[in-house]
């Protein structure tokens, strides 16, 4: 797994909290905060966060694609 | 416009009536705002579900079926049970100006009607995102002076 913190950009304007670093970000989505996870995919589309190659986990895992619309299942 | 900021655009309830919803989807989007429509006879939970996911900013609630006295109190209700305080929810629709103040109490920033121009939801828009008592969490309190 890499994460490479990049220079933040003027992106789309979320509900990032101020004071919250990536770092306090990743581990909340990876604990299982949803809306953390929120924020760190806003985080990689305005190019604060890049991520330079897939992360994979440790054991075989599934690949996970995020797609379709929200609030639906 | 400083920053496009993330919209999401809801309609609660069982109402089936969404041209106005749509107008003013497309409207936040031409002033350069990302703006998601959630569909219609969407419940609560979904709609914050939505919000929580897309990580939006800003909440703008639509309501023609007469229910609003109801929904959006609970919207707002459920956003601050989840800790989404920080969201800023604004609504419009056929909304009776005697119902306006129990919905401003309830956290609603701003209820715009018929007659309401795309400048002025974008004005508020504006205003709203540069306050720090706009969102939900801080219950009663500004609220938007609407000239329509």
């Amino acid at each position: 797994m890499m994460r490479v913190w990049g220079t933040a950009q003027d992106g789309i304007g979320t509900n990032q909290r101020e004071g919250e670093t990536l770092d306090e970000r990743f581990d909340a989505a990876s604990s299982g905060d949803r809306r953390a996870l929120a924020r760190l995919l806003s985080s990689i589309e305005n190019g604060e966060l890049k991520v330079e190659e897939p992360q994979r986990p440790a054991s075989d895992g599934n690949s996970i694609a995020l797609t379709g619309p929200p609030g639906v299942w | 416009m400083d920053q496009p900021l993330r919209i999401v655009i809801a309609k609660p309830g069982l109402d089936g009536h969404d041209r106005g919803a749509k107008v003013v989807a497309r409207a936040l989007r031409d002033a350069g705002h990302e703006v998601i429509y959630t569909g219609l006879r969407r419940t609560p939970e979904q709609i914050i579900e939505t919000v929580r996911d897309e990580d939006a900013i800003l909440l703008g609630l639509s309501s023609l079926s007469g229910a609003h006295g109801h929904l959006f109190p609970r919207i707002c209700e459920t956003l601050r049970e989840h800790d989404m305080g920080d969201v800023i929810v604004f609504g419009g629709g056929i909304i009776p100006e005697d119902d306006w103040p129990p919905l401003f109490a309830a956290g609603v920033r701003a209820l715009f009607g018929p007659g309401t121009t795309s400048e002025e939801m974008v004005e508020f828009i504006a205003t709203a995102v540069k306050r720090d008592d706009a969102g939900v969490g801080h219950g009663a309190g500004w609220h938007w002076n609407q000239s329509a």
